[in-house]
């Protein structure tokens, strides 16, 4: 039975009806056209669909819709301000932290999540947030050139 | 931290050799590039697929009705609703039927069902009936070359094919030395990150199908001959591939999705599961090589008699890896005999992933090598510089090609080649000369921990004129601004970018100015599809002309403007100007919106180029990698410490999209080397590790990168001669070197030879655990230590 819930997700309210088992990565997607929250393995292994949930980096494909509700979700989508880049966007794009795009939402994010609470990580500490998101690309050495540039970007304000 | 190498080159240049962000850069930051997956239609129906649980099996009867019945199913398709006819990809990747009464693999699809939802559809996959009788399978390549093996594939289960120059028993008789050598690679999986989804609408007559391919327009011409329409009533729509290296190209969930959503009546999307990626599309050719080496005592070959036995799974069809160690070599002119045999197996269809041959032929011809040069008393450095081509040499790898069609063979040579500054200039960079302590000696011991350093070489074709004649058009807008319409396939690779960097500079207008649109077969030319390291070096060349000649069109008009003869007009950096009177100038955007005297608006300019590769010259990348690592005794557990990937790729279009192919490269090398091995299920055939749980690819960790560590890319000097402004290319190059080097390496931290990829730590214990039983760790009987 489908179940009306209210979600708040990149600042705005939302209101949808879900199945019990619609995860939030589905949610997100199909009924909120946020097709940033990409999905590879959907079982919680690769990192692709990371988003924040009060603030905390989680695999969206690994939660209930309905476990959200209430609580605020951001995701790549929420990021940019009046069309202007977060700082980290602005890094990867300028430092080449990706090839083919799929992880690199999922990066952000976790990478936002990091800074947030770590503003000035060591490459080592970058690496060990990143360690569930996988690149099959092999940008990872440009990844983390453009996490610790954006976190200098953030210091200096 | 990823060092930052200078680049050579470029010299002169504005755009070419710069490091331009992505175009699509915006778009994959902020989430809104759509992939296949991310695409649907008003009305779209969603697919599910029936899979054979069975490795070789005869459907005996199959009844849909119940499934049909289902409330919310549209249509469901098996054998009896497709043509018969075996559909082939042009690169030989497949051949077979898009639905059969013979499964030939456990994951084959059998049938598919369009549903409301995937809850209806996968509910009606389980009310289709079918009585199996079971057949007789193989699953060893070596088993299935056997006669009396059971027959997989309609044409048999070996495709051959033999390139040979000279004379290989003089060349073995006038050896003092001869090395042999075999090896089994393990089960590489493509693995890609992002899935794929085919979205196919009719309109009438008319199929249109989105989708993630390297091959849209391979795409478009497959499914009109299977589909008995003409070109121009099947549009491929092609969509950014998250990830592919090789395995998005033809497939059959393609035609599974057009021909029911003929038979729904409705657009139908086919989205694949993580499981139906990894387990039913395609694999990496899983080889089994054989090399015969002779050698004088100086290091000179004489000769190299190679057989390669690779596996294209049930329904692969190449008689032929795609190499070029049969080329690489052939500096001192030794005698050559290359054997391939293509075998099929009743295993998930193999064929290409990034590297080809050269990776895993060359995998085997590197050890090879080692041996020889610790044999003869060379270092891996000296006996590699002694025999590698160099321009001009002759290149003999393509011979059977024009055999088989029946062509004179033109005589082919090597346009460029710098493997020797790779050698060198990686080495230096590496500081070589200070880890490398020589064979089976390590680098540095601590405990139980030994480090030791490898390096390998290889090459890989740029393209090639057999793949077809690729055609470009770039428009110029009114206002100056710049449309590239290509058949490339976008797969993160950046060609998108370097394609607008090379139209941008032989246009003389910022790189900012262009928009792409890439393969969508009813507004781009035809293109040969993303495949072979085609697009920088081939695609360009078509790319640089068809901006050449918008450029001479627009130096036409601001010739009427300015009452100077176009030939005594330059543009540069989005100006038009008079040579040598700079001040007489007219920005581009005031040329080209100039209201014409005849046509009253300003003319559309479009420039076009249809160009392929010169018949008798022919252009490789070459590559050295170097990689130091540590190995616990304790554990059995490697890691990678430093790593230089050293390229000729001829003149660099853009640097950061360079040196990110070269870390992608390793990535996909070293995880080949160290971790990733499919596992099959010894009943069925069945994959059994399709996941990123069970399939261990390298992530941020396992990267030479951080405090003593050091990743870094460096470029040779070259210009080629044929590529656009001495372009060649990269994307495949850089995975071929690195399982060599880090075998290699792994024998000089322990002095244990290592023939069989990956080396997981069980492997590496099995070895130490024989060594310190005193027995040779490898079987082939040569000087280990």
């Amino acid at each position: 039975m489908a179940e009306r819930i209210e979600l708040r997700v990149n600042d705005r309210n939302q209101v949808v009806e879900v199945e019990p088992f619609t995860t939030l990565a589905e949610c997100l997607r199909n009924q909120l056209g946020l097709i940033g929250v990409r999905v590879s393995c959907n079982q919680g292994d690769c990192g692709a669909c990371t988003i924040l949930v009060d603030g905390q980096p989680v695999n969206a494909c690994m939660e209930l819709a309905i476990e959200a509700e209430g609580r605020s979700v951001t995701t790549i989508e929420g990021l940019a301000r009046n069309g202007h880049l977060h700082p980290i966007q602005q890094a990867f794009v300028e430092h080449h932290g990706m090839q083919c795009g799929f992880c690199t939402p999922g990066m952000i994010m976790v990478a936002r999540a990091l800074l947030e609470s770590n503003p000035a990580p060591t490459e080592q500490e970058v690496k060990e947030a990143l360690v569930g998101n996988i690149c099959r690309c092999g940008s990872y050495p440009k990844i983390i050139t453009s996490v610790l540039s954006a976190a200098q970007t953030m210091r200096e304000g | 931290m990823a060092t930052r190498q200078p680049v050579a080159t470029s010299n002169g240049l504005a755009v070419i050799g710069k490091r331009v962000p992505l175009k699509d850069a915006y778009e994959k930051v902020t989430g809104s590039l759509e992939y296949a997956v991310d695409f649907s239609l008003p009305g779209m129906l969603v697919a599910k697929v029936l899979r054979s649980p069975y490795a070789h099996a005869r459907i005996k009867r199959i009844d849909t009705s119940k499934a049909e019945a289902l409330t919310g199913v549209a249509a469901a398709i098996t054998y009896q609703d497709v043509p018969d006819e075996e559909w082939l990809d042009r690169s030989l990747n497949y051949l077979g039927p898009v639905l059969e009464d013979r499964p030939r693999f456990a994951g084959r699809e059998v049938a598919a069902v369009a549903a409301v939802d995937y809850h209806t559809a996968e509910a009606a996959l389980r009310l289709i009936e079918i009585e199996w009788e079971e057949l007789p399978h193989v699953f060893d390549i070596m088993a299935a070359v056997e006669p009396g093996a059971p027959q997989v594939a309609s044409f048999g289960n070996v495709r051959e094919a033999v390139v040979e120059e000279g004379d290989l028993e003089q060349g073995f008789a006038a050896a003092d030395l001869v090395i042999e050598h075999d090896t089994r690679m393990g089960q590489q999986q493509h693995a890609p990150l992002g899935r794929n989804a085919a979205i196919a609408r009719w309109k009438g007559d008319k199929l249109t199908l989105w989708t993630s391919t390297q091959t849209p327009f391979q795409l478009r011409d497959s499914l009109a001959r299977h589909l008995g329409l003409p070109q121009n009533k099947v549009r491929v729509v092609n969509h950014p591939a998250g990830a592919s290296n090789g395995l998005w190209w033809t497939n059959n969930f393609h035609f599974l999705a057009a021909h029911l959503a003929r038979k729904a009546g409705k657009p139908v999307k086919l989205e694949l599961t993580q499981e139906e990626c990894f387990a039913t599309v395609k694999r990496r050719d899983k080889p089994v090589s054989k090399v015969r080496l002779g050698l004088k005592r100086d290091g000179t070959f004489t000769a190299i008699h190679f057989k390669h036995y690779f596996d294209n799974g049930a329904y692969g069809y190449k008689p032929y890896p795609y190499e070029s160690v049969s080329d690489l070599w052939g500096g001192q002119r030794p005698a050559i005999r290359f054997e391939y045999y293509g075998v099929s197996t009743n295993l998930v269809t193999a064929g290409c992933m990034r590297g080809v041959g050269d990776l895993s032929m060359g995998f085997t011809m590197e050890q090879a090598i080692d041996r020889a040069a610790e044999a003869l008393g060379l270092n891996p450095l000296e006996i590699r510089l002694k025999n590698h081509i160099r321009a001009g040499d002759p290149i003999y790898s393509q011979k059977f090609v024009f055999k088989r069609l029946g062509a004179p063979f033109p005589g082919e040579y090597l346009s460029s080649g710098a493997l020797d500054q790779c050698i060198l200039k990686g080495a230096e960079a590496f500081r070589w000369s200070e880890k490398w302590k020589g064979w089976g000696q390590p680098t540095e011991v601590d405990g139980s921990k030994r480090r030791g350093v490898g390096m390998a070489t290889a090459t890989h074709i740029c393209g090639g004129r057999h793949l077809g004649c690729p055609s470009v058009v770039v428009k110029v807008n009114h206002d100056g601004t710049v449309h590239i319409f290509t058949g490339v396939g976008q797969q993160g690779q950046g060609a998108d970018t370097t394609q607008a960097q090379i139209a941008a500079e032989a246009l003389g207008v910022p790189v900012e100015t262009f928009v792409g649109t890439h393969g969508d077969t009813d507004t781009c030319p035809w293109s040969p599809a993303t495949v072979a390291s085609v697009n920088s070096h081939q695609t360009g060349m078509a790319t640089r002309l068809a901006a050449v000649d918008a450029r001479r069109q627009v130096l036409e008009l601001a010739g009427l403007m300015m009452e100077v003869a176009p030939e005594d007009l330059d543009i540069k950096n989005g100006v038009v100007f008079v040579k040598g009177s700079p001040d007489r100038s007219l920005p581009f955007s005031e040329v080209t919106s100039m209201k014409h005297p005849v046509y009253l608006t300003p003319p559309d300019i479009i420039g076009r180029a249809t160009a392929n590769l010169p018949e008798s010259q022919i252009a490789k990348m070459f590559m050295s990698h170097f990689v130091e690592l540590e190995v616990d005794t304790d554990t059995g557990e490697v890691k990678v410490l430093n790593f230089v990937g050293a390229h000729d790729s001829g003149t660099i279009i853009n640097p950061s999209i360079c040196e990110n192919q070269v870390y992608g490269g390793f990535l996909l090398g070293a995880g080949h080397a160290l971790t990733e091995d499919m596992v099959f299920d010894e009943q069925t055939g069945r994959v059994l590790n399709p996941s990123f749980l069970d399939y261990k690819v390298l992530t941020t960790v396992d990267m030479p990168t951080g405090e003593g560590s050091d990743m870094s890319a460096l470029f040779a000097d070259c210009y080629d001669p044929l590529g656009p402004y001495g372009v060649k290319s990269i994307g495949e190059g850089a995975t071929c070197p690195v399982p060599a080097a880090v075998g290699q390496a792994l024998y000089n931290a322990l002095g244990i030879r290592l023939d069989n990829p990956p080396f997981t730590p069980e492997a590496i214990l099995e070895a130490l655990r024989q060594q310190r039983n005193g027995k040779e760790a490898h079987s082939n009987g040569h000087a280990g230590r």
